[in-house]
């Protein structure tokens, strides 16, 4: 009759288990590497990480004289459509920098706190 | 079972025998006794390298070498990248680490004597290593283009300029122009990503070929090493291999918890109009920046640039037989007041040019 | 030839008291009343070729004075104020004259229905302001050069000479007292500390040559004038028709005139209870108007307090401080809706505001939490990595055992 060994021993022994707990250890490393990698890798946003270029809006959004506002890079801006073209401008006003709108009747930028006027060049109108 | 399938196919095709005898021996191969704990700082210096590359290769996806982007892309990592703050957090952090480890590393082979004969040239290409670390650190920290990169570089280079004869030469290359500008950052770019990796890549190589090629050094003094039998020693691998394994599940949970606790932060964007109150080089430069600061400009540069000729030759001018530290009173005594000097005026360029007082 | 007179005429108006007229060669006046001249080359007038005789009379061709000032050449002398103003109104009254100069010439006729006109034409009273106190006479310069005592800085000091005379208004039952209020007030700090030109100064309110006091219901018609969205809700308020009815002095009942200060919400709490009882459905509505404008001052107060620490902890916060500037629009409108005195209006905004606000403070309580998330997250690596360490320590030890155990034997 020979001594049981492990290999005999139904129940995993000590050294098995630490063989494969070093093993687990070491796939979850790896793993714990690369799956955040990949998360990292994939694309947040439809560009890349700056501007150049960041869509804000469609063109069948805005019709006509009409205005959307947008939030880009910590700030406020006015997008008003033109029948030529769109234009793009700081919604805060120089006054006391109130966040304007687009004042659609009257066709030009209004700031809602003093009644500041401001035309399509940005030039403040009376 | 996919392991037999795959040594039978490679082995219809090489002679796996001629590969087999000396991979089996060098996984095997004994090393000598006094192999201890601070024998894994040049692993973890690889560890750390390979890291470096990793996280680098995985910012580089995002990072913009501009002027105009570069300090909003680092930003976008930050901020918007699924665990990008961690990855630029590793990176910076494995940087500063990286610097210490290498050192330690070297602190530990000129200890133990390892740099004696035959084990000269081991001792170049580690010194050289060594450099090539710090102007990785150089060149990296220019990157995110903020206010410290910037003005940083620009003292930096100032330095550079200084130097005799060449020096303004060497400035305006270095700038890739007058001042520090996206010339620059193309520049440093280049160098970070490129040409250091690689250099440092085959330069290791080397090393390491070297290492393995004539075994780590006992302490026995030179001409007398004894090399271990079989049986003695222990064996490369599994064992010393598991104890480095040890060193480096500790180094990675510290990468990770000083990236969490104590994340660099990003400051301000570069302005080329505006210095920033008493600017200073990365700690690492910051014994080198104090030293310049007693002597005469020219005097400066060349105490400065004795520093890392002594340590390239240092193993030519040791002339001495003996390894153990105990048997070395002169290179002992001078390797701890290098170290304290080190500390001493890294602390003073530290303190200066600031109302901090030292915390001692 | 048109350019050219557009170029010469540019030259000339170009405001600047630079340009010193030269002295008329053979005009007796200016021959013997040099003192006179140095008064007068700086004036717009003398620039023009208008000198003495032109307002005088006289005939400076004449060299001896007795001739000069002979009864048939129109001389005059030192006019008195009625013969002043139509003297002035000869010429800047008269379209044809002032045609080339493009200066408008409804002065005369604005000032004959003015308060000072009433009394100088109708009453014969020469007490009252003529042209020549606010313009002066020898060295009239153009209204927007800064020399000109009419120049917006310079209008409330020259329109205290006579309102400030306590003497001189008291037999009017006249203030004299409104240099001194309207120096505390906003708009004259924002006047003489800002050199901001474009506020209220005297001449804003009660008109320059038509100077007339605004009556209880042209009050908001004043102040409307640049506080348009004010007025606009004011007329949509429960005050408006009380306003109609003369009950109700529009913005003076409630913020003063001459010392207007920066209007704060505790006038709700002072300025109600002038007419209101305190307690009643009417004081109590200001109250509730006051709670609404005391609680988004605070809102906003705290969310920018949030923003600011979350910056200070690390946390990039640029999308907060661009929606904190859109909660900083509501408040700031607030100012003009509450002239409504409605309270619904007014919590609407407040609604809106609101959900900004609420929204910033998610964001940043957000971000605080992923913080958090990290460092918690330190915990299980940790326990991984000691785990790690541990085992690959005992599996360590048991290989050195085992390597110590095989012995010589290899």
């Amino acid at each position: 009759m020979r001594e049981k060994g492990p290999v005999d021993n139904p129940k995993v022994s000590r050294r098995d288990f630490l063989g494969w707990l070093i093993r687990g250890g070491l796939f979850t490393t790896l793993a714990g590497m690369a799956v955040p990698a990949l998360s990292y890798l994939w694309p947040v946003t439809r560009q890349g990480p700056i501007g150049g270029m960041v869509e804000v809006g469609r063109e069948d959004e805005i019709p006509v004289w009409a205005s959307k506002k947008v939030v880009l890079g910590g700030s406020a801006l006015l997008v008003v459509r033109t029948p030529k073209e769109f234009k793009a401008f700081s919604a805060i006003c120089t006054h006391l920098g109130c966040i304007v709108f687009w004042e659609s009747l009257r066709k030009e930028i209004a700031c809602p706190c003093h009644a500041g006027f401001f035309d399509l060049e940005g030039r403040v109108s009376w | 079972m996919v392991k037999d399938t795959l040594r039978r196919w490679l082995a219809e095709r090489f002679d796996l025998e001629q590969i087999k005898g000396p991979l089996q021996a060098q996984i095997e191969k004994p090393l000598p006794k006094n192999v201890s704990w601070f024998h894994t700082f040049g692993s973890m210096s690889l560890f750390l390298f390979v890291s470096q590359v990793l996280t680098g290769i995985l910012l580089l996806v995002y990072y913009r070498p501009t002027p105009g982007e570069a300090f909003e892309s680092v930003k976008f990592i930050m901020t918007k990248a699924t665990m990008g703050w961690l990855y630029r957090q590793i990176h910076a952090w494995g940087a500063n680490l990286m610097v210490i480890i290498v050192f330690l590393h070297m602190l530990r082979t000129f200890v133990t004597g390892s740099y004696k004969k035959p084990r000269e040239l081991t001792w170049v290409f580690g010194v050289m290593l060594f450099i090539l670390t710090l102007v990785f650190g150089f060149t990296g920290y220019l990157l995110p283009w903020n206010q410290l990169a910037y003005w940083a570089t620009t003292v930096g280079t100032e330095v550079a300029g200084a130097i005799p004869g060449a020096g303004e030469w060497i400035k305006t290359l270095l700038r890739g122009g007058e001042s520090v500008s996206g010339e620059t950052l193309s520049r440093f770019f280049v160098v970070h990503v490129i040409v250091l990796p690689w250099a440092v890549f085959f330069i290791v190589l080397f090393h390491l070929v070297l290492v393995r090629f004539q075994g780590i050094a006992t302490l026995e003094p030179v001409g007398q090493e004894k090399k271990p039998k079989p049986g003695e020693g222990i064996p490369f691998f599994p064992h010393h291999v598991t104890k480095e394994g040890m060193v480096f599940y500790l180094l990675l949970g510290l990468l990770v918890t000083l990236a969490i606790l104590a994340p660099f932060e990003l400051g301000e964007k570069a302005d080329p109009l505006q210095t920033p109150f008493a600017i200073k080089p990365e700690w690492y430069f910051l014994p080198m920046y104090q030293v310049i600061k007693y002597f005469p400009k020219l005097v400066g540069i060349f105490i400065v640039s004795l520093a890392p000729l002594f340590l390239f030759i240092w193993p030519f001018i040791d002339r001495s037989k003996e390894r153990h530290p105990l048997k070395r009173p002169v290179a002992m005594t001078i390797g701890i007041l290098v170290v304290l000097s080190l500390l001493v005026l890294g602390m003073m360029g530290y303190l200066s040019e600031s109302k901090k007082t030292c915390p001692v | 030839m048109i350019s050219r007179i557009f170029l010469v005429s540019l030259a000339l108006f170009s405001g600047s008291s630079f340009a010193w007229a030269e002295a008329p060669q053979g005009n007796s006046c200016v021959t013997c009343h040099l003192d006179l001249w140095e008064e007068m080359k700086t004036s717009v007038h003398s620039q023009q070729g208008i000198y003495c005789n032109s307002c005088h009379g006289g005939d400076p061709a004449q060299t001896t004075k007795e001739l000069a000032k002979a009864p048939g050449t129109g001389y005059v002398g030192i006019p008195d104020k009625k013969q002043l103003v139509e003297t002035c109104g000869a010429c800047h009254a008269n379209v044809e004259v002032m045609n080339f100069y493009g200066v408008r010439t409804d002065q005369l006729a604005r000032y004959k229905t003015s308060h000072h006109g009433k009394k100088l034409f109708g009453e014969g009273d020469t007490r009252v302001a003529g042209c020549s106190d606010c313009h002066g006479y020898h060295d009239v310069v153009a209204v927007s050069d800064p020399a000109s005592p009419v120049y917006p800085l310079n209008v409330p000091k020259t329109c205290d000479h006579c309102h400030g005379n306590e003497k001189l208004m008291s037999r009017y039952h006249l203030p004299s007292d409104a240099f001194k209020l309207y120096q505390t007030s906003v708009h004259g700090k924002a006047l003489f500390e800002k050199k901001d030109l474009s506020v209220a100064h005297c001449a804003s309110c009660h008109g320059s040559h038509g100077a007339v006091p605004p009556g209880v219901k042209e009050i908001g018609a004043t102040c409307g004038k640049c506080h348009v969205n004010e007025k606009k809700y004011f007329l949509e308020s429960v005050h408006a028709q009380p306003m109609q009815q003369g009950k109700f002095s529009e913005c003076v009942s409630c913020h003063g005139n001459h010392g207007v200060q920066h209007a704060d919400k505790r006038l709700y709490r002072e300025a109600c209870v002038k007419c209101h009882e305190a307690g009643s459905t009417a004081a109590k509505k200001g109250g509730e108007i006051f709670e609404v404008l005391k609680k988004s001052d605070e809102e906003l107060r705290s969310a920018e307090k949030l923003v600011r620490r979350a910056s200070i902890e690390g946390i990039f916060v640029e999308e907060e401080m661009g929606a904190l500037e859109e909660a900083k629009t509501n408040v700031i409108s607030m100012a003009p809706l509450q002239h409504s005195l409605s309270i619904e209006k007014i919590s609407e905004l407040y609604q809106k505001f609101e959900g900004v606000a609420r929204d910033i403070q998610t964001r940043v309580l957000r971000k605080r939490q992923a913080l958090r998330w990290r460092k918690i997250s330190l915990v299980p690596l940790w326990i991984f990595v000691g785990i790690m360490i541990v085992a690959l320590g005992v599996q360590y030890r048991r290989l050195k055992k085992d390597h110590e155990g095989k012995g010589p034997r290899g």
